[in-house]
C-alpha cells in the first residue's frame, strides 16, 4: 500500500482530522460511518482523503449498520473502522458484542458527548461504562482513552495494530473537545518509527482449498449448547487475560511519595497533571495516575500505588464511571476515595487545586 | 389552482401553533411548511418528533415554538413513539379517562429520520395500522449534522460525504422513493406536498387527519445552506421541483393515484438544477440522465393515475384467463381441490 504520509511533519488540526489521518497512516482500507455530532468531520475528511490514497468510504443507514458493515469489511480482510458518538455508540454495541465473540478486529473511534440527550454534542466522559462494557458478553475489548491530539494519532495507529494482532475489537475513546479542537502534533509514517504493522488477512474467501494446506474457515456466532458457549467464552477470556500485560498502559507521576493520588483519564487528565505539578510546587505531596487503557484496566499498577498511598481523588466528566473501574481494581485493599464528578462539564486544574486545598488536611 | 395558492394562507386560521422566534435559518423551506401543516392540524393534536433540524431550532429550552403537546425523543423512533401515544390514548378512551373527541396523533421527522434510521419504526407503525399522521420533511440530506448524504439525497447532489472529485460528482444513487415504500404497506392515505403549494398542502394534511388508520405525508423542504441556494429562492425552488416533475404533487388515496397538481408540460430539469450549488458539478450527461428519469417516472405516475377504475383492469384479466389459464393458476386450482 502506498504510504499516506511521506515524511514526518508538524501540523495543526482538529481531532477528527487527526483520526482520519491516523487511520490513513495505519493503512485502513475503508471507513463505514453514519452522521452524528461530534464525529462528523472524521467522515468529511476521510471522504476527501480516501480517494486520493485508494481507500474507500461507505455511509450506512444507521450505526447498527455501520458496525455490521465494519464487520463485513473485516471478514473480507480489510482494515475497516467506524466512528461515532453518544446514541450511535449505543447502537454500535450489538456489532461489537458479536465481534468480541467472533474475535473480529474491528476498530472504532468514539467522540464522547453529553447524555442521554440529543442536543448536548459538545463534550463529556459519560461513555466509559458503555465503551468498556456495553455489550451482552464479557467485555473482551480494548479501549484507549486519549488526552492529546498527538495521542489521538498514535493510538489510532496502535488501535489497528492491536486489533489485528490480538483479534479483539478496539476503541479509541476521545471526546467532543478533542474532536473539534485544533492542536499541534507531529504526523509520521509508523513504519519509519519502527512500529510493527500487524498484518490483516481475510476471514472468509481465503486463498486455496481447505484441507489442502489450510484449515477450513469456520466462523460461528451461534451456539446450540450452553456448555459449548462456556468453553468458547472461557478460551477468549484466557486469551484476553494472557495478553493484558502487553496491552495495559498508564501514566504514574510521583505516586511513590504522595499523600494523595489524583486519578483521571482522557482530556481531564491534562487538568489533573497540571494540578498535580502546581500542588507539588506549592509543597503538597500529590501524585497523579492516569489509565490510558480503560479496558483492560491497569489493575496491578494501581494496586501497587495503593500500597504506598491509599488516598485517591477521582476526577472525571461523568458521575463515577471511572471511579467504578478504580474501585473494582482496588477491591480488597484499604483505600479512601474522594471525587470530583461533573457529568458533561469540563474540569480545570484550578478546580482540582481548589478542591484539594479545601478538602484535604494535607499540609505544606 | 396555482393562483388560488397565493391567497391560500388567508383561508387558514390566523392562530399560530408553530410560534415565530425559532432558530431556523432564513429561507428555511421546512419552517414554512411546518407552520402551514400546524395551522391545518390545529390544537387537538399530540406530536412526536424525531431528532433533526426542526427539533433543534424549535425547542432550545426554556423556549419552544410548539403551541401544542409536542415531544422529542430520539432519532429513529418518531413513528414508534407516535404508535405508543395512539395506543395509549385508545386505552385511556376505553377506560373513560378522556372524552371521546378526536385527538390526532402526529409524527414528524426529516428524510434521515424517515428513510434511513427511522424506516424500521415507520414500517412497523404502518403495518400495525395505528391511526396517526406521519409527516416527513424532506430536505434531502442530514442538514443538522453538516450536510451528509441520506438515502433521500438526489442523484448528482454534492454533500460532505458524497463530495465532488475528479471521478465522481456527488451522490451516485437515486433518491429512495418513500411514497412507493409507504404505499406498499397498503395504508389508506399517502401524499406528497410542497410549501410552494399551500392550498394543496393544507388539503392533504386535513385528509390525512380524517383518514382512519395511518396516513403519510412527504413534504419537500428546500434548505438554503444545504442546497446552496439564496434564502429568498427556497419557495421558488420548491415550486420548480414540482413543475419540473422532480417532485410531483400527488396522493394515493385507498390505492388510487391522483395527481393533484397536473402539469401540461414539464419544465426542463436544468432550470431547477442550475440554481443550486449542490448540482454545480453536474456533467451534461448526468443532467441528461436526470431528465430522462424524471420523464419516465412522470409518465409512470400518469399511467397509474389514469387507471382510476380498478374493475376495468379486472375485466381484462378475466378475459385473458378464459383464453388460456396460466400455469400458476392451474397449480393453484389443483391444490385447492377444484376441478381442472
Amino acid at each position: 500500500m502506498e504510504r499516506a504520509i511521506k515524511e514526518e511533519k508538524r501540523v495543526f488540526m482538529t481531532g477528527n482530522e487527526v483520526v482520519a489521518w491516523g487511520a490513513l497512516a495505519a493503512e485502513a482500507d475503508i471507513m463505514y460511518g453514519y452522521p452524528i455530532t461530534p464525529q462528523n468531520e472524521v467522515m468529511h475528511y476521510w471522504t476527501r482523503l480516501a480517494p486520493k490514497h485508494g481507500r474507500k468510504f461507505l455511509q450506512t443507514e444507521d450505526e447498527l449498520s455501520a458496525g455490521f458493515t465494519t464487520i463485513g469489511g473485516v471478514l473480507a480482510g480489510r482494515r475497516a473502522f467506524t466512528a461515532t458518538a453518544g446514541p450511535g455508540n449505543i447502537l454500535l454495541q450489538e456489532p461489537v458484542s458479536m465481534a468480541e465473540m467472533m474475535r473480529l478486529p474491528m476498530v472504532m473511534a468514539i467522540m464522547q458527548r453529553g447524555g442521554p440527550s440529543t442536543a448536548t454534542v459538545i463534550y463529556s466522559q459519560q461513555e466509559v461504562n458503555l465503551t468498556t462494557s456495553g455489550g451482552n458478553g464479557e467485555a473482551l475489548r480494548i479501549v484507549y482513552s486519549t488526552a492529546t491530539h498527538q495521542e489521538l494519532y498514535d493510538y489510532t495507529i496502535k488501535a489497528f495494530n492491536a486489533a489485528w494482532k490480538y483479534r479483539f475489537p478496539t476503541f479509541i475513546l476521545g471526546d467532543g473537545y478533542q474532536a473539534k479542537m485544533r492542536e499541534p502534533l507531529v504526523m509520521y509514517n509508523p513504519q519509519d518509527k519502527g512500529v510493527e504493522m500487524a498484518a490483516s488477512e481475510p476471514f472468509v474467501g481465503k486463498e486455496g482449498k481447505f484441507g489442502e494446506g489450510r484449515e477450513p474457515a469456520h466462523l460461528r456466532n451461534a451456539f446450540s449448547m450452553e456448555e459449548e458457549l462456556y468453553e468458547v467464552v472461557m478460551e477468549h477470556i484466557q486469551d484476553y487475560n494472557k495478553i493484558t500485560p502487553q496491552i495495559v498502559e498508564y501514566v504514574s507521576l510521583g505516586c511513590e511519595e504522595a499523600d494523595l493520588v489524583i486519578v483521571a483519564h482522557g482530556i481531564v487528565s491534562r487538568a489533573a497533571v497540571a494540578a498535580q505539578e502546581k500542588l507539588r510546587r506549592e509543597g503538597y505531596r500529590v501524585g497523579f495516575f492516569r489509565p490510558i487503557t480503560l479496558r483492560p484496566f491497569p489493575v496491578r499498577a494501581l494496586r501497587k500505588v495503593c500500597k504506598s498511598t491509599s488516598k485517591f481523588l477521582v476526577v472525571e466528566s461523568a458521575f463515577g464511571q471511572l471511579a467504578r473501574l478504580v474501585k473494582e481494581a482496588l477491591f480488597g485493599l484499604e483505600a479512601e476515595m474522594d471525587e470530583i464528578f461533573m457529568p458533561g462539564l469540563g474540569i480545570t486544574s484550578e478546580k482540582i487545586i481548589g478542591h484539594v486545598k479545601k478538602k484535604s488536611e494535607l499540609k505544606v | 389552482m396555482s393562483d388560488a395558492n397565493v391567497y391560500a394562507v388567508k383561508t387558514l386560521t390566523s392562530k399560530e401553533y408553530f410560534a415565530p422566534g425559532h432558530r431556523a435559518c432564513s429561507g428555511c423551506g421546512q419552517a414554512v411548511a411546518v407552520r402551514m401543516v400546524q395551522k391545518a392540524l390545529g390544537r387537538n393534536i399530540v406530536m412526536a418528533s424525531a431528532t433533526g433540524c426542526m427539533e433543534v431550532v424549535s425547542s432550545p429550552f426554556p423556549q419552544s415554538s410548539w403551541e401544542v403537546p409536542w415531544i422529542h425523543v430520539a432519532f429513529e423512533n418518531a413513528a414508534a413513539v407516535a404508535s405508543g401515544i395512539e395506543a395509549g390514548l385508545k386505552a385511556q378512551r376505553r377506560k373513560g379517562k378522556i372524552d371521546g373527541r378526536k385527538i390526532t396523533v402526529v409524527a414528524m421527522a426529516g428524510d434521515g429520520g424517515t428513510a434511513d434510521i427511522g424506516l424500521q419504526a415507520l414500517s412497523g407503525a404502518l403495518e400495525r395500522g395505528h391511526d396517526f399522521l406521519y409527516v416527513c420533511y424532506d430536505n434531502e440530506a442530514y442538514m443538522n449534522t453538516g450536510v451528509q448524504r441520506s438515502s433521500a439525497t438526489p442523484f448528482g447532489a454534492v454533500t460532505t460525504t458524497s463530495p465532488a472529485g475528479r471521478v465522481n460528482s456527488g451522490q451516485l444513487t437515486w433518491k429512495k422513493n418513500m411514497m412507493r415504500i409507504t404505499a406498499a404497506h397498503d395504508i389508506p392515505y399517502a401524499a406528497t406536498a410542497s410549501p410552494s403549494h399551500p392550498l394543496d398542502l393544507v388539503e392533504k394534511v386535513k385528509k390525512g387527519m380524517e383518514t382512519e388508520g395511518p396516513a403519510y405525508l412527504h413534504v419537500l423542504s428546500p434548505c438554503p445552506p444545504g442546497w446552496g441556494i439564496a434564502a429568498e429562492d427556497s419557495i421558488q425552488l420548491a415550486r420548480l421541483a414540482v413543475e419540473t416533475g422532480i417532485f410531483p404533487l400527488y396522493e394515493i388515496d385507498k390505492g388510487k393515484h391522483r395527481i393533484t397538481m397536473n402539469l401540461e408540460k414539464l419544465v426542463p430539469v436544468k432550470q431547477y438544477l442550475k440554481k443550486q450549488g449542490r448540482f454545480r458539478r453536474l456533467s451534461p450527461e448526468m443532467m441528461e440522465e436526470i431528465q430522462e428519469r424524471v420523464c419516465k417516472e412522470w409518465q409512470e405516475l400518469r399511467e397509474k393515475a389514469e387507471q382510476i377504475d380498478p374493475s376495468a383492469g379486472a375485466d381484462e384479466a378475466l378475459s385473458k384467463e378464459q383464453e388460456g389459464e396460466t400455469e400458476a393458476a392451474k397449480i393453484f386450482r389443483v391444490k385447492a381441490g377444484a376441478p381442472v
